[in-house]
């Protein structure tokens, strides 16, 4: 089991503003598969992201990350574990707008010391032709291309999605699932994708729903759906686990 | 004068960013300006280090330029007080080399014989003029080879001066230049030509040989009225104008530094205090733009100190660089004004730092940008990535 959520609370605010956003959820997340967390507005998706990441403090209960505990860090070591382990992709991209396509990859890739082949990557995820225009110069689905070119390059073993296609249009929606879906099956990296977007559910190794900072439901897909049609290539030939159109593991 | 600039400021700054339209307000565009353009130039293949530093310098130009010109108007202010300083101290130390002699006394009746061991010579008081101000003018008749001023070499003509170094300054004049004194007791002009100017700073003074002086002006062979001696002369009171001692003289020059260093030390410390605060306003004014840059970085494991050298020392480059053009550049300007400050000075002015003071300038402008990039490294240190987590529907 690479991600652990047991028994994990947390609230915000105190009287009359105390809110309680997670109750008692537990999770369990295989290595190298692909999670989704659905959930209307406030059911507390961002929240447990955002805990899972260590980018916010729990009341109770315990995250267990590739055997590591992570309630209890400090900030120092918070901040090594996000270094190490974890990729992040955000909704509206959050792009430096000064650097480059590359530059703002080699933001991440300066943190680790065996990051992943920069052109390798570029090729793979089609931005080699755009690596030295800058954000304003992309379109949406580009930008969140880059996005998420500069969460793999430490090849982390967990990626966060936080609404990764919420800004995009359908078309470009499509695109970018169907980036992340070749992603996981290269590279291997274990996904935890928050989205409103019900058709992800389908393409997805395993589906966790929330309601009002519970588990509603917590299910396996014995069979997904691919997120478009894809036409394999020579890359793909050797150790690929996906086919066109249907996946079975 | 405050209400005026500030309505200046308004009416220029201000109403051009009101003047945005409701819609662009709304989607937060960047128009394609110039200092965007900047930011974005190809910068080859440099790493990714100084890559980043350069493109952070680049997007904050005017707050770099800022800073610079901040630092250069406090070396401004700590020149004047630092060329205060060096004026009364080379004031004091000319005066003190300068004067060869023990005693010169000024006679109101000279006497036929001059006194034994005491060296002859002749003093008359003339006036130019000054950037406005009259100053007393010592011209000297004085004997080839006279002991007291050994590099004073004057013709034996009349129409013709060797100068001090301090005349020289003060006036503009120099060799074969011609320098217009005025007699204001009998008003009557004199014009000399310049022969030769010594190194004499201390005071202002022409020399000429004694017996040429005493034909222009009219006195007979021999005439005398200052002695010089390197002891002291058993000479009547009741005959002096003024007896005068090399001991007088360090005690006099020397006040000028007493009176003249608490406003030296203020004012240095005031051209401190304002580099201090323009510094850490502009950089942190830099750091605050940066802050949604800075909160993604730490939300991707960037350490405090990662950050500080992504954002801060690229600051320290500029500072360290801008230094090293603003202090030469401020000390010229500051040469240039300073005489006219003390242009009622009848003294030369000799205001040459030694090399060890630019030295000194130099490590205060670094230590102050390290106390304030310590300051700074507090602020960063408080950033957290809630910011980025806000950005979100």
């Amino acid at each position: 089991m690479y991600l652990e959520v047991n028994d994990l609370c947390k609230s915000y605010g105190e009287g009359g503003s105390y809110t309680q956003v997670l109750k008692n959820v537990s999770l369990e997340v295989h290595q190298g598969d692909m999670c989704v967390i659905q959930g209307t507005s406030g059911s507390g998706k961002s929240t447990l992201l955002n805990c899972i990441g260590g980018l916010d403090t729990v009341d109770s209960g315990s995250i267990v990350v590739d055997g590591k505990e992570i309630v209890g860090l400090n900030a120092k070591q918070l901040s090594d574990y996000r270094r190490e382990e974890l990729g992040f992709v955000f909704q509206f991209y959050d792009l430096v707008p000064d650097l480059t396509v590359q530059e703002n990859i080699q933001v991440c890739q300066y943190l680790t010391r065996s990051p992943l082949d920069l052109g390798e990557l570029l090729q793979v995820l089609g931005l080699t032709e755009h690596k030295n225009k800058f954000p304003a110069q992309l379109s949406g689905g580009q930008q969140q291309r880059c996005a998420i070119a500069r969460a793999l390059i430490k090849n982390p073993r967990l990626l966060l999605c936080d609404e990764p296609t919420g800004a995009l249009d359908s078309k470009t929606s499509r695109e970018i699932l169907t980036l992340l879906e070749r992603v996981n099956a290269q590279y291997g990296t274990t996904m935890l994708i928050v989205t409103h977007n019900n058709a992800i559910k389908n393409m997805v190794h395993q589906v966790v729903l929330l309601k009002d900072g519970q588990i509603h439901k917590n299910y396996r897909n014995e069979v997904r759906t691919p997120a478009a049609c894809i036409t394999p290539c020579r890359s793909w030939a050797s150790g690929c686990r996906a086919c066109c159109w249907c996946m079975h593991w | 004068m405050p209400p005026v600039i500030a309505a200046a400021v308004n009416c220029i700054v201000i109403r051009k960013s009101l003047s945005r339209t409701a819609l662009s307000l709304l989607r937060s565009e960047q128009k394609a300006s110039h200092a965007s353009r900047i930011s974005r130039i190809d910068l080859g293949h440099l790493s990714f280090l100084p890559r980043f530093q350069l493109r952070q310098l680049l997007r904050e130009l005017r707050s770099a330029f800022a800073v610079l010109g901040g630092m250069f108007i406090c070396l401004l202010v700590l020149m004047i007080a630092l060329d205060c300083y060096v004026y009364c101290d080379n004031f004091n130390r000319r005066s003190i080399l300068e004067t060869t002699y023990e005693y010169c006394y000024t006679y109101k009746y000279p006497t036929e014989e001059v006194p034994e061991g005491g060296t002859p010579a002749y003093a008359e008081t003339l006036r130019q003029t000054s950037y406005g101000y009259d100053l007393d003018v010592t011209m000297l008749g004085i004997d080839p080879g006279c002991p007291y001023f050994p590099e004073v070499a004057p013709t034996a003509k009349k129409s013709e001066v060797v100068i001090a170094s301090s005349v020289a300054q003060k006036f503009g004049v120099g060799k074969g230049d011609v320098l217009v004194l005025r007699d204001e007791v009998n008003d009557v002009n004199y014009a000399f030509t310049v022969t030769d100017v010594v190194h004499y700073a201390s005071e202002l003074y022409i020399f000429m040989d004694r017996d040429a002086m005493q034909e222009l002006f009219g006195r007979s062979d021999d005439y005398y009225n200052t002695v010089f001696s390197d002891h002291a002369l058993d000479i009547d009171t009741g005959l002096l104008y003024a007896t005068v001692s090399r001991q007088n003289i360090e005690q006099a020059s020397a006040v000028f530094t007493d009176l003249m260093m608490p406003m030296v030390i203020l004012v240095s410390v005031l051209s401190v205090v304002i580099f201090l605060v323009v510094l850490y306003l502009m950089i942190k004014v830099m750091i605050d733009r940066a802050s949604y840059s800075i909160s993604l970085l730490k939300v991707f494991g960037y350490c405090t100190g990662e950050v500080r050298r992504l954002y801060l020392d690229g600051n320290f480059v500029v500072v360290a660089l801008g230094a090293l053009v603003c202090i030469p550049a401020a000390k010229g300007l500051m040469d240039i004004i300073y005489p006219y400050f003390v242009s009622n000075v009848a003294a030369g002015l000799e205001l040459s730092f030694p090399p060890q003071l630019y030295a000194v300038i130099y490590a205060g402008v670094l230590a102050c940008y390290l106390l304030i990039d310590l300051v700074l490294v507090r602020r960063l240190d408080r950033m957290t990535p809630a910011e980025v987590l806000k950005n979100r529907e």
